[in-house]
Protein backbone atom coordinates (compact mmCIF):
# COMPACT_ATOMS: atom_id res chain seq x y z
CA UNK A 1 0.00 0.00 0.00
CA UNK A 2 2.44 2.25 0.97
CA UNK A 3 5.04 1.66 -1.85
CA UNK A 4 2.26 1.96 -4.27
CA UNK A 5 0.98 5.44 -2.79
CA UNK A 6 4.76 6.86 -3.01
CA UNK A 7 5.35 5.38 -6.61
CA UNK A 8 1.99 7.54 -7.72
CA UNK A 9 2.75 10.48 -5.93
CA UNK A 10 5.95 10.85 -8.00
CA UNK A 11 4.89 10.81 -11.36
CA UNK A 12 2.12 13.11 -10.38
CA UNK A 13 5.10 16.01 -8.91
CA UNK A 14 7.05 15.63 -12.31
CA UNK A 15 3.95 16.34 -14.21
CA UNK A 16 3.07 19.21 -12.06
CA UNK A 17 6.89 20.84 -12.07
CA UNK A 18 8.49 21.65 -15.39
CA UNK A 19 11.96 22.56 -13.59
CA UNK A 20 14.95 20.29 -13.84
CA UNK A 21 15.49 21.45 -9.77
CA UNK A 22 12.24 20.18 -8.74
CA UNK A 23 13.07 16.65 -10.40
CA UNK A 24 15.71 16.45 -8.26
CA UNK A 25 13.84 16.76 -5.55
CA UNK A 26 11.48 14.70 -6.13
CA UNK A 27 14.51 12.10 -6.64
CA UNK A 28 15.32 12.73 -3.25
CA UNK A 29 13.43 10.99 -0.11
CA UNK A 30 9.96 10.84 0.11
CA UNK A 31 9.89 13.34 2.98
CA UNK A 32 12.85 15.14 2.57
CA UNK A 33 10.98 16.47 -0.92
CA UNK A 34 7.76 17.73 0.78
CA UNK A 35 9.48 19.80 3.34
CA UNK A 36 11.84 21.45 0.94
CA UNK A 37 9.28 22.38 -1.39
CA UNK A 38 7.11 24.29 1.19
CA UNK A 39 10.21 26.17 2.41
CA UNK A 40 11.21 26.87 -1.15
CA UNK A 41 8.09 28.42 -2.04
CA UNK A 42 7.65 30.68 0.56
CA UNK A 43 11.25 32.44 0.03
CA UNK A 44 11.01 32.91 -2.91
CA UNK A 45 7.48 34.70 -3.75
CA UNK A 46 4.57 35.53 -1.83
CA UNK A 47 2.27 34.59 -4.59
CA UNK A 48 3.22 31.20 -4.50
CA UNK A 49 2.16 30.96 -1.08
CA UNK A 50 -1.29 29.91 -2.00
CA UNK A 51 -0.23 27.40 -4.84
CA UNK A 52 1.55 26.28 -1.53
CA UNK A 53 -1.74 26.11 0.51
CA UNK A 54 -3.85 23.86 -2.08
CA UNK A 55 -1.15 21.80 -2.88
CA UNK A 56 -0.88 20.85 1.22
CA UNK A 57 -4.81 20.27 0.56
CA UNK A 58 -4.28 18.38 -2.23
CA UNK A 59 -2.20 16.16 -0.36
CA UNK A 60 -4.20 15.87 2.25
CA UNK A 61 -6.98 14.43 0.72
CA UNK A 62 -5.29 12.16 -1.40
CA UNK A 63 -4.20 10.10 1.59
CA UNK A 64 -8.01 10.10 3.25
CA UNK A 65 -9.04 9.02 -0.19
CA UNK A 66 -6.34 6.54 -0.83
CA UNK A 67 -6.84 4.69 2.25
CA UNK A 68 -10.82 4.91 1.96
CA UNK A 69 -12.09 4.23 -1.46
CA UNK A 70 -10.74 4.10 -5.23
CA UNK A 71 -13.08 6.24 -6.72
CA UNK A 72 -12.55 9.31 -5.18
CA UNK A 73 -9.36 8.99 -6.51
CA UNK A 74 -10.60 9.87 -9.75
CA UNK A 75 -12.18 12.88 -9.04
CA UNK A 76 -8.95 13.98 -7.11
CA UNK A 77 -6.89 13.38 -10.43
CA UNK A 78 -9.67 15.31 -12.49
CA UNK A 79 -9.07 17.84 -9.94
CA UNK A 80 -5.23 18.01 -10.19
CA UNK A 81 -5.25 18.91 -13.65
CA UNK A 82 -7.43 22.51 -13.63
CA UNK A 83 -4.65 23.58 -11.21
CA UNK A 84 -1.75 22.86 -13.79
CA UNK A 85 -3.20 24.50 -16.47
CA UNK A 86 -3.69 28.53 -14.68
CA UNK A 87 -3.38 29.27 -11.07
CA UNK A 88 -5.95 32.14 -11.49
CA UNK A 89 -8.71 29.56 -13.23
CA UNK A 90 -8.10 26.94 -10.50
CA UNK A 91 -8.18 29.64 -7.49
CA UNK A 92 -11.47 30.53 -8.98
CA UNK A 93 -13.19 27.72 -9.86
CA UNK A 94 -11.86 26.52 -6.54
CA UNK A 95 -13.47 29.61 -4.49
CA UNK A 96 -16.95 28.60 -6.79
CA UNK A 97 -17.06 25.20 -5.74
CA UNK A 98 -17.08 26.44 -2.04
CA UNK A 99 -19.52 28.68 -2.77
CA UNK A 100 -21.94 26.41 -4.28
CA UNK A 101 -21.07 24.01 -1.31
CA UNK A 102 -22.53 26.83 1.18
CA UNK A 103 -25.44 27.76 -0.78
CA UNK A 104 -27.31 24.76 -0.54
CA UNK A 105 -27.19 25.19 3.77
CA UNK A 106 -28.84 28.44 3.49
CA UNK A 107 -31.85 26.99 1.10
CA UNK A 108 -32.06 24.26 3.84
CA UNK A 109 -32.37 26.38 6.37
CA UNK A 110 -34.65 28.99 5.35
CA UNK A 111 -37.48 26.70 3.90
CA UNK A 112 -37.01 25.41 7.48
CA UNK A 113 -38.13 28.57 8.92
CA UNK A 114 -40.54 29.14 6.76
CA UNK A 115 -42.29 26.11 7.64
CA UNK A 116 -42.05 26.81 11.41
CA UNK A 117 -43.46 30.49 10.96
CA UNK A 118 -46.37 28.97 8.51
CA UNK A 119 -47.23 26.36 11.64
CA UNK A 120 -46.88 28.77 14.44
CA UNK A 121 -49.10 31.44 12.24
CA UNK A 122 -51.85 28.40 11.42
CA UNK A 123 -51.83 27.71 15.37
CA UNK A 124 -51.89 31.73 16.27
CA UNK A 125 -55.63 32.25 14.05
CA UNK A 126 -57.67 29.52 16.14
CA UNK A 127 -60.65 32.36 17.16
CA UNK A 128 -61.39 32.31 20.70
CA UNK A 129 -64.91 30.78 20.92
CA UNK A 130 -67.54 32.24 23.43
CA UNK A 131 -67.52 29.95 26.69
CA UNK A 132 -70.51 27.94 27.05
CA UNK A 133 -72.11 27.18 30.60
CA UNK A 134 -73.75 24.02 31.34
CA UNK A 135 -76.02 23.05 33.75
CA UNK A 136 -74.48 21.01 36.80
CA UNK A 137 -77.76 19.14 37.07
CA UNK A 138 -79.13 18.32 33.24
CA UNK A 139 -75.41 18.85 32.08
CA UNK A 140 -76.57 20.48 28.78
CA UNK A 141 -76.38 23.79 27.94
CA UNK A 142 -77.89 26.60 30.50
CA UNK A 143 -81.36 27.56 29.44
CA UNK A 144 -82.96 30.23 30.88
CA UNK A 145 -80.49 30.77 33.29
CA UNK A 146 -81.73 31.47 37.00
CA UNK A 147 -79.63 31.55 40.42
CA UNK A 148 -79.81 30.96 43.70
CA UNK A 149 -79.61 32.82 46.88
CA UNK A 150 -76.49 30.83 47.34
CA UNK A 151 -74.78 32.04 43.99
CA UNK A 152 -75.09 29.13 41.87
CA UNK A 153 -76.55 28.81 38.62
CA UNK A 154 -78.68 26.57 37.01
CA UNK A 155 -81.73 25.82 34.40
CA UNK A 156 -84.86 27.69 35.55
CA UNK A 157 -86.86 23.97 35.05
CA UNK A 158 -83.17 21.74 36.73
CA UNK A 159 -83.74 24.85 39.78
CA UNK A 160 -87.30 24.25 40.22
CA UNK A 161 -87.09 20.63 40.51
CA UNK A 162 -84.21 20.39 42.53
CA UNK A 163 -85.97 22.65 45.13
CA UNK A 164 -89.56 20.77 44.92
CA UNK A 165 -87.40 17.45 45.60
CA UNK A 166 -84.31 17.98 47.43
CA UNK A 167 -85.11 21.05 48.74
CA UNK A 168 -81.47 21.90 49.19
CA UNK A 169 -78.59 23.34 46.45
CA UNK A 170 -77.62 21.23 44.06
CA UNK A 171 -74.02 22.06 44.04
CA UNK A 172 -73.67 23.39 48.05
CA UNK A 173 -76.49 21.94 49.74
CA UNK A 174 -77.97 24.98 51.27
CA UNK A 175 -81.35 24.47 52.01
CA UNK A 176 -84.12 26.75 49.45
CA UNK A 177 -87.22 27.29 49.40
CA UNK A 178 -89.31 27.59 46.30
CA UNK A 179 -88.86 31.46 46.37
CA UNK A 180 -84.90 31.38 46.84
CA UNK A 181 -83.32 31.62 43.03
CA UNK A 182 -84.34 34.32 40.67
CA UNK A 183 -84.07 35.11 37.05
CA UNK A 184 -80.11 36.08 35.56
CA UNK A 185 -79.24 37.45 31.72
CA UNK A 186 -75.97 36.11 31.20
CA UNK A 187 -73.64 38.21 28.65
CA UNK A 188 -73.62 35.76 25.91
CA UNK A 189 -76.92 34.35 26.78
CA UNK A 190 -79.31 35.38 24.00
CA UNK A 191 -82.50 35.00 25.72
CA UNK B 1 -90.43 17.46 32.82
CA UNK B 2 -88.33 15.74 35.84
CA UNK B 3 -88.40 12.66 33.28
CA UNK B 4 -86.84 14.11 30.69
CA UNK B 5 -84.62 15.91 33.38
CA UNK B 6 -83.85 12.57 34.49
CA UNK B 7 -82.60 10.59 31.56
CA UNK B 8 -81.30 13.59 29.93
CA UNK B 9 -78.73 13.65 31.88
CA UNK B 10 -78.54 9.91 32.32
CA UNK B 11 -77.66 9.94 28.29
CA UNK B 12 -74.95 12.79 28.54
CA UNK B 13 -73.53 10.24 31.65
CA UNK B 14 -73.45 7.25 29.01
CA UNK B 15 -71.05 9.90 26.36
CA UNK B 16 -69.27 11.04 29.28
CA UNK B 17 -68.31 7.44 30.61
CA UNK B 18 -68.06 6.38 27.22
CA UNK B 19 -65.32 9.16 26.67
CA UNK B 20 -63.61 9.31 29.16
CA UNK B 21 -63.31 6.30 32.35
CA UNK B 22 -61.75 4.76 35.23
CA UNK B 23 -59.61 1.42 34.22
CA UNK B 24 -61.36 -1.43 35.11
CA UNK B 25 -64.91 -0.46 35.84
CA UNK B 26 -67.73 -0.82 33.71
CA UNK B 27 -70.55 0.65 33.46
CA UNK B 28 -73.71 0.24 31.05
CA UNK B 29 -77.19 0.82 31.36
CA UNK B 30 -78.94 -2.11 31.11
CA UNK B 31 -80.57 -3.97 27.21
CA UNK B 32 -84.16 -5.26 27.20
CA UNK B 33 -84.63 -8.23 25.53
CA UNK B 34 -86.15 -6.40 22.61
CA UNK B 35 -82.72 -4.30 21.83
CA UNK B 36 -83.87 -1.20 23.62
CA UNK B 37 -81.90 0.20 26.19
CA UNK B 38 -83.22 1.04 30.02
CA UNK B 39 -81.26 4.25 30.90
CA UNK B 40 -82.60 3.69 34.43
CA UNK B 41 -80.95 0.80 34.84
CA UNK B 42 -77.17 0.54 35.02
CA UNK B 43 -74.76 -2.26 35.22
CA UNK B 44 -71.65 -1.76 36.44
CA UNK B 45 -68.18 -3.88 37.85
CA UNK B 46 -66.31 -2.04 40.33
CA UNK B 47 -62.74 -3.84 40.75
CA UNK B 48 -60.77 -3.83 43.90
CA UNK B 49 -58.41 -1.69 44.30
CA UNK B 50 -54.85 -2.76 43.98
CA UNK B 51 -52.98 -3.36 46.78
CA UNK B 52 -55.91 -4.42 48.97
CA UNK B 53 -57.33 -7.78 49.71
CA UNK B 54 -60.00 -6.90 47.85
CA UNK B 55 -57.52 -7.41 44.87
CA UNK B 56 -58.30 -9.38 41.82
CA UNK B 57 -62.17 -9.31 42.52
CA UNK B 58 -64.16 -8.05 39.87
CA UNK B 59 -67.54 -7.04 42.03
CA UNK B 60 -70.82 -6.18 40.37
CA UNK B 61 -73.17 -3.26 41.30
CA UNK B 62 -76.13 -2.08 39.90
CA UNK B 63 -77.13 1.45 39.57
CA UNK B 64 -81.00 2.54 40.44
CA UNK B 65 -82.29 5.71 38.92
CA UNK B 66 -85.28 7.45 39.56
CA UNK B 67 -87.38 9.54 37.99
CA UNK B 68 -86.05 12.01 40.53
CA UNK B 69 -82.75 11.66 39.22
CA UNK B 70 -80.40 13.46 39.66
CA UNK B 71 -82.18 15.46 42.68
CA UNK B 72 -82.37 11.79 44.41
CA UNK B 73 -79.81 9.64 44.60
CA UNK B 74 -79.33 6.19 42.76
CA UNK B 75 -80.01 3.10 44.47
CA UNK B 76 -76.17 1.16 44.49
CA UNK B 77 -76.61 -2.77 44.78
CA UNK B 78 -74.55 -5.48 45.44
CA UNK B 79 -75.63 -8.87 44.91
CA UNK B 80 -77.12 -10.24 48.12
CA UNK B 81 -75.24 -11.47 50.77
CA UNK B 82 -72.03 -9.04 49.92
CA UNK B 83 -69.98 -9.47 52.64
CA UNK B 84 -68.77 -5.72 53.55
CA UNK B 85 -69.63 -3.31 57.03
CA UNK B 86 -71.63 -0.89 54.75
CA UNK B 87 -73.68 -3.05 52.54
CA UNK B 88 -76.92 -3.85 53.75
CA UNK B 89 -78.27 -8.15 53.20
CA UNK B 90 -80.33 -7.03 50.09
CA UNK B 91 -77.23 -5.38 48.80
CA UNK B 92 -77.75 -1.95 49.04
CA UNK B 93 -74.87 0.27 49.66
CA UNK B 94 -74.66 2.49 52.81
CA UNK B 95 -72.50 5.11 51.52
CA UNK B 96 -73.04 9.23 52.51
CA UNK B 97 -72.82 10.41 49.22
CA UNK B 98 -75.58 8.12 47.85
CA UNK B 99 -77.56 9.79 51.14
CA UNK B 100 -79.72 12.23 49.97
CA UNK B 101 -80.04 13.36 53.87
CA UNK B 102 -76.33 13.60 54.11
CA UNK B 103 -73.85 13.98 51.25
CA UNK B 104 -75.59 13.42 47.95
CA UNK B 105 -75.28 16.49 45.33
CA UNK B 106 -76.86 16.42 41.76
CA UNK B 107 -73.34 17.41 40.41
CA UNK B 108 -72.05 13.70 41.77
CA UNK B 109 -71.07 11.91 38.68
CA UNK B 110 -71.70 8.30 37.88
CA UNK B 111 -67.71 7.95 37.69
CA UNK B 112 -67.72 9.56 40.93
CA UNK B 113 -70.24 7.31 42.76
CA UNK B 114 -67.73 4.17 40.93
CA UNK B 115 -64.90 5.22 42.18
CA UNK B 116 -66.31 6.65 45.61
CA UNK B 117 -67.65 2.59 46.24
CA UNK B 118 -64.31 1.49 45.34
CA UNK B 119 -62.69 3.47 48.24
CA UNK B 120 -65.07 1.96 50.62
CA UNK B 121 -64.24 -1.50 49.81
CA UNK B 122 -61.20 -1.34 51.49
CA UNK B 123 -61.96 1.55 53.80
CA UNK B 124 -65.56 0.42 55.75
CA UNK B 125 -66.83 2.93 58.11
CA UNK B 126 -67.70 1.23 61.10
CA UNK B 127 -69.49 3.91 62.84
CA UNK B 128 -72.19 2.73 60.07
CA UNK B 129 -72.35 -0.58 59.86
CA UNK B 130 -75.21 -1.99 57.28
CA UNK B 131 -74.71 -5.70 58.15
CA UNK B 132 -73.94 -8.09 61.17
CA UNK B 133 -71.48 -10.31 59.82
CA UNK B 134 -69.01 -7.63 58.11
CA UNK B 135 -69.23 -5.59 60.80
CA UNK B 136 -68.95 -7.84 63.87
CA UNK B 137 -65.94 -9.46 62.03
CA UNK B 138 -64.51 -6.09 61.06
CA UNK B 139 -64.29 -4.99 64.57
CA UNK B 140 -63.67 -8.23 66.48
CA UNK B 141 -61.97 -10.37 63.94
CA UNK B 142 -59.75 -8.63 61.85
CA UNK B 143 -57.61 -11.73 60.18
CA UNK B 144 -61.24 -13.46 59.92
CA UNK B 145 -61.97 -10.21 58.19
CA UNK B 146 -59.28 -9.96 55.93
CA UNK B 147 -59.78 -13.98 54.77
CA UNK B 148 -63.24 -13.24 54.18
CA UNK B 149 -62.38 -10.47 52.08
CA UNK B 150 -59.71 -12.29 49.92
CA UNK B 151 -62.19 -15.33 49.75
CA UNK B 152 -64.81 -13.08 48.38
CA UNK B 153 -62.26 -11.24 45.71
CA UNK B 154 -62.31 -15.04 44.55
CA UNK B 155 -65.43 -15.52 44.09
CA UNK B 156 -65.46 -12.58 41.42
CA UNK B 157 -62.58 -12.82 39.02
CA UNK B 158 -62.35 -11.00 36.10
CA UNK B 159 -64.82 -11.66 33.00
CA UNK B 160 -62.42 -12.84 30.41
Amino acid sequence: MSTVSGTRRAPRRQSQDGPGDKVVVNLDAISSPVVGSRRAVPTSTGARASPIDVEALDDEVQTLSASQVPPPRRNRRTRRQPVAVVDLEVDASREGNKRQRVAPVIHCLSPERGEGSSLKTSNEPPKAKEPVFNCPVCWNKLEEPSTTICGHIFCTTCIKQAIQIQKKCPTCRKSLRANNFHRIYLPNSDS
Amino acid sequence: MSGGIARGRLAEERKAWRKNHPHGFVAKPETLADGTVNLMIWHCTIPGKQGTDWEGGYFPLTLHFSEDYPSKPPKCKFPQGFFHPNVYPSGTVCLSILNEDSGWRPAITVKQILVGIQDLLDQPNPADPAQTDGYHLFIQDPTEYKRRVRLQAKQYPPIV
